[in-house]
């Protein structure tokens, strides 16, 4: 709420308020900004409202207007909920309370105002339960926990208005599945509470507003476009441009030069593991001292707190950060806006920019710094995309059956129900309205005695029937269970990183599997000696190690999107926009086009050309990392089925390339190609990957079937939590059927496989493809025959020396210099 | 049933074979030896804790065991321990899992060696021990329990980890020196601990024990 800030281009109205906090407002020599009155008008009308409007136009004033109005005329000495706040953060919680505590402070208004989250302590949650304060800010998880209670229809029937901040970063999620219940949920506890959403700009915004309105409500949307588009500039660096990889250190001299230059600066990258290394390397050549910090959500809270307060002090030059600086807090002072890596989304990449947005007048300073060749090409689109004003959203998806299952337990823990009326509400929520009744019940047989063919286990069901077809809780302990295991993040197993007898962090389990004491590992921007595990945690001490390994965590690696990825190869074809490049991609791309074609953008590149007594194709999909995955395990099963003995593939976001003995003809492209891959290659691909267990994994937490691992719970050598793994293949081999089989197949498919884009992507190739049979590589496929180069070594190898010399010998034989 | 994969060891001056992923076969004795089945593991957590896992556990380890049996064919079974979760398992056993329980019994002599999740239960048609001796070897649940210059026993379920060209192996481990070996755990709902751990490291081993990864198709010394 600091209007200060803002910039004037928000048009401002005169019209009063008839609030105190118009004289606190006219006390400082602020206005309220158009949008700001209409959203409150809005909501003040009893309509449910969308705000859209970029970083720093006062999005969370707008949706604190109208209940701040309103409760001036309710009668303050009474413990009544009036304003439910959910963020999908903890700290913005805590930002936002901060900066609506002051006026209230200012104005002595008598409005109670606290802030629950997990961290909240069990008696400060006791009291806000028996004396609940007039505007509550929690999330999700917390909401879901609150509505849980047996006595929820008493603490919300007083509700007048829920604000959902940050509403573009749940959607089409499962944490935005579990709002979404609770909301259908509480509109049965609260049915007049009117919705207020805040959503960064989004290109469907009747989409956002159909996703968050009540049964029967239209809803109103309140759009502010942003009054000055950021300046975007593509990194040019002097150094040569890496063929593959992303770890940009070619740029670090130059990035650094640019943080001297600029008084605070946020670097975004795209994995935790980037983020160590660009610390890392910054403060190598750090030779005037700039106070650098690093920000990703495996350093202990406490640390990045620390790095939070000292960026609002104004007390940093420069925070390395991950998507876990993503959201919404007002950083003040920051003047660049660094993006390292793939911007992999126009929308991604406007909301990190708008990190900086914060000056008078000024437009936000981005830098775009592409890692490899072909990200060059990415971050030119998207400066384009951003340049035209065109935004991406994410693609809609169905709710998760395993949300669904957490739900039906917390509202059997709050009051017994009638499976009929809790299908029509469930049906109301957005995720759910093509919810089939059958799939519902299944999840409700499921929550109740495991859904199971066999009924072995009805003298343990959850719920029991208290006559009249009513479902309740059988056993208060579910209650607790349901509590310790609310949300849906699930965390691969993490272990707690001490140096001394100081935290740290928490790392991937795995990766520390893989160390042997001795070993050295970046974490938190130190070089770590691995000492052993005691007790669960990683004992650590500082070494001066020069090859240590960088952490490679789980997921995070999010892919190319559709819209980028359709600018992506307007640009390849379009070569009189290649001027804008670097001159070095320049002279690649004019290379290739000497060798091979670049098609029109509808069309697709497919070169075969035999190297090193093996057989290639690369196909060039541009289609984002999952979909290329998937087509690269389907290919190598119709390859083989084909008679072609394929050996392997590598895949990026921009291109999948598999090797073979038989080389691929022309003739059989067409076979190869079909969109009948998503038939039967995919079945038997979907029935034996490994991959699916992740995400039954998840599937089990969520849904209650297996408990979550609790910090602190683990006890050496004992067994606590039951190995997913194991109940999967238990589960396939006798009741294949099982709905929650069902349900990580879905999740597979949307999340894992791309199976929507990799659809699309069959059908639109059809009669499309441009196949080039060559003798050798052609210079665009140079990155990926490194990556193959990559893939094949074998950890322990001289890594560099090999991948050196591989690509002076690629660069040879397709006539390109080292530049 | 497919041919399963075996490798065949010395050990206390006799010769074994193992039978991927996770059984022993003696053929001086024709003794099949299998560890910790954990039958009825998923009943026990849905009745203690709530949780509802699927309860094809019994049915599932029992089906395979029967048929190895079926195929070896062997004159006793022994049952290394742990072999139901709970003493009240047995209780618990549905009506199909009861017959495959007897059809076991019908197929082969049964060796029962109690161990501490057996918590004293012995079921009917079985030879229980606490400690089994057949030739110059001791049979028992936890490694040391019989003092034996020989010893086969269970209770720890070791598995390894193997880094192989770039990719990672993890399968059931047995771990033996000249004298013990850990057998790893053949329950379908029993994980494994890693015999990195201490509690397996630091066992009072002789001298650095030998360990064979073992998975369904593959059967490595380390």
């Amino acid at each position: 709420m600091a209007q200060k800030t803002h910039a004037k281009e928000y048009r401002f109205v005169d019209r009063k308020v008839p609030h105190p906090i118009q004289n606190w407002m006219d006390k400082k020599g602020w206005g309220f900004h158009a949008h700001q009155i209409e959203t409150a008008q809005h909501a003040l009308n009893g309509d449910d409202v969308v705000l859209f409007a970029p970083t720093g136009a006062g999005k969370t004033l707008a949706g604190f207007l109208a209940p701040l109005i309103d409760l001036q005329s309710c009668d303050n000495d009474d413990y009544f909920l009036h304003t439910l706040y959910i963020s999908p953060l903890k700290a913005l919680s805590v930002d936002v309370h901060r900066n609506l505590e002051r006026p209230i402070a200012d104005l002595k208004l008598p409005i109670r105002l606290e802030t629950r989250t997990g961290d909240t302590p069990s008696s400060k949650r006791t009291r806000q339960k028996n004396k609940p304060p007039h505007i509550l800010m929690t999330t999700p998880e917390s909401f879901a926990l609150l509505l849980s209670y047996e006595e929820a229809s008493d603490y919300f029937k007083n509700l007048k208005f829920i604000v959902i901040d940050e509403l573009h970063a749940l959607m089409h999620k499962k944490r935005g599945d579990l709002l979404s219940l609770g909301l259908s949920r509480l509109f049965k506890l609260a049915p007049n509470a009117v919705r207020i959403g805040l959503s960064a700009t989004l290109p469907d915004q009747t989409l956002a507003r159909d996703y968050l309105v009540r049964p029967q409500n239209i809803g109103k949307i309140v759009s502010v476009k942003n009054p000055v588009k950021p300046e975007v500039e593509v990194f040019e660096p002097s150094a040569r441009i890496p063929w593959s990889g992303h770890m940009a250190t070619h740029a670090i001299p130059e990035l650094y030069s640019r943080l001297v230059d600029n008084k605070m600066s946020i670097v975004f990258v795209n994995t935790r593991a980037q983020s160590e290394l660009i610390f890392q390397e910054l403060w190598r050549v750090n030779d005037k001292n700039l106070r650098i910090a690093l920000h990703h959500g495996s350093l202990e809270k406490e640390l990045r707190r620390a790095v939070e307060k000292r960026m609002a002090e104004g007390a940093l030059d420069c925070v390395v950060a991950t998507s876990s600086l993503d959201l919404g807090l007002d950083w003040a002072n920051v003047d660049l806006v660094v993006q390292i890596g793939a911007p992999k989304g126009v929308s991604r990449l406007m909301q990190r920019l708008g990190r900086s947005n914060h000056r008078l007048d000024e437009p936000s300073k981005a830098l775009l710094v592409p890692t490899n060749r072909f990200e060059y090409l990415e971050a030119l689109a998207a400066e384009r995309a951003i340049e035209r004003g065109e935004l991406d959203g994410e693609t809609p998806k169905q709710g998760g059956l395993d949300v669904l299952a957490q739900h039906i337990i917390g509202v059997a823990c709050s009051t017994p129900f009638e499976p009929d009326d809790l299908f029509s509400d469930i049906t109301s929520a957005w995720p759910y309205k093509d919810l089939p009744r059958s799939d519902f019940d299944r999840v409700l047989s499921f929550v109740r005695d495991g859904g199971y063919a066999l009924k072995t286990y009805e003298r343990y069901a959850r719920l029991n029937d208290y006559g009249n077809g009513v479902l309740g809780l059988s056993d208060a302990r579910f209650r607790r269970q349901y509590r310790m295991n609310i949300g849906t993040i699930v965390e691969a197993a993490m272990l707690k990183v001490k140096l001394g007898r100081r935290t740290l962090g928490k790392i991937e389990e795995y990766f520390i599997l893989n160390l042997s004491p001795g070993d050295s590992f970046i974490f938190g921007g130190d070089i770590l000696r691995y000492d052993g595990i005691k007790d669960m945690t990683v004992m650590v001490s500082k070494t001066k190690a020069d090859t240590p390994k960088v952490p490679a965590y789980a997921g995070g690696n999010m892919p190319l999107n559709t819209h980028l990825s359709g600018h992506v190869r307007q640009l390849l074809f379009n070569q009189s926009e290649w001027g804008d490049l670097p001159k070095q991609v320049k002279h690649w791309l004019d290379h290739h086009k000497s060798f091979s074609v670049f098609p029109e953008p509808q069309s697709i590149l497919i070169e075969s050309f035999p190297r090193a007594g093996k057989n290639f194709i690369v196909i060039y999909s541009f289609e984002g990392r999952n979909a290329n995955q998937t087509l690269g395990f389907l290919l190598s099963r119709r390859m083989a089925r084909m008679g072609l003995k394929p050996l392997g593939f590598v895949f990026t976001d921009y291109a999948l390339t598999l090797w073979s003995f038989e080389p691929v003809e022309k003739t059989v492209i067409a076979a190869l190609m079909d969109t009948d891959l998503l038939g039967q290659e995919l079945e038997e691909w979907l029935d034996d990957t490994p991959m699916i267990k992740r995400l039954f994994k998840k599937v089990a937490v969520i849904s209650g079937l297996i408990e979550r691992r609790l910090p602190g719970q683990e006890k050496t050598g004992k067994q606590v939590t039951f190995s997913s793994d194991l109940i999967y293949d238990v589960l396939k081999k006798h009741e294949p059927d099982h709905i929650l089989l069902k349900a990580a197949r879905q999740d597979s498919l949307s999340e894992l496989v791309d199976l929507k884009r990799l659809s699309d992507f069959l059908h639109r190739i059809q009669n499309q493809i441009v196949f080039k049979r060559l003798d050798k590589v052609s210079p665009l496929s140079v990155p990926m025959i490194l990556e193959v180069g990559r893939e094949m070594l074998n950890k322990k190898d001289v890594e560099a020396y090999y991948l050196d010399d591989l690509e002076q010998s690629l660069l040879d034989e397709v006539g390109l210099e080292l530049d | 049933m497919m041919k399963p994969v075996m490798k065949r060891i010395e050990f206390a001056n006799a010769q074994f074979f193992i039978i991927a992923p996770s059984l022993l076969f003696w053929p001086e004795h024709k003794a099949l030896i299998v560890s910790d089945l954990h039958l009825e593991k998923g009943s026990y957590y849905a009745e203690k804790t709530g949780q509802l896992l699927p309860p094809h556990d019994t049915k599932d380890s029992l089906l395979r065991l029967i048929t190895y049996v079926s195929a070896i064919k062997p004159e006793k079974l022994i049952l290394l321990g742990d072999n139901f979760h709970d003493k009240k398992g047995f209780d618990r056993l549905s009506a199909e899992a009861k017959k495959l329980w007897r059809q076991l019994l019908s197929l082969t002599h049964v060796i029962w060696v109690e161990g501490n999740h057996d918590d004293g239960f012995i079921p009917d048609g079985v030879e229980d021990h606490k400690i089994y001796w057949l030739g110059s070897i001791a049979f028992a649940h936890i490694f040391g329990e019989s003092g034996a210059e020989y010893e086969i026993s269970g209770h720890y379920h070791p598995s390894v980890l193997l880094h192989y060209k770039g990719k990672k192996i993890r399968g059931k481990a047995f771990i033996m020196d000249q004298g013990r070996m850990i057998m790893p755990s053949f329950g379908a709902y029993t994980g494994g601990l890693d015999v990195q751990d201490p509690a397996i490291a630091n066992l009072n081993w002789a001298s650095n024990p030998d360990v064979y990864l073992s998975t369904q198709r593959h059967i490595i010394k380390i």
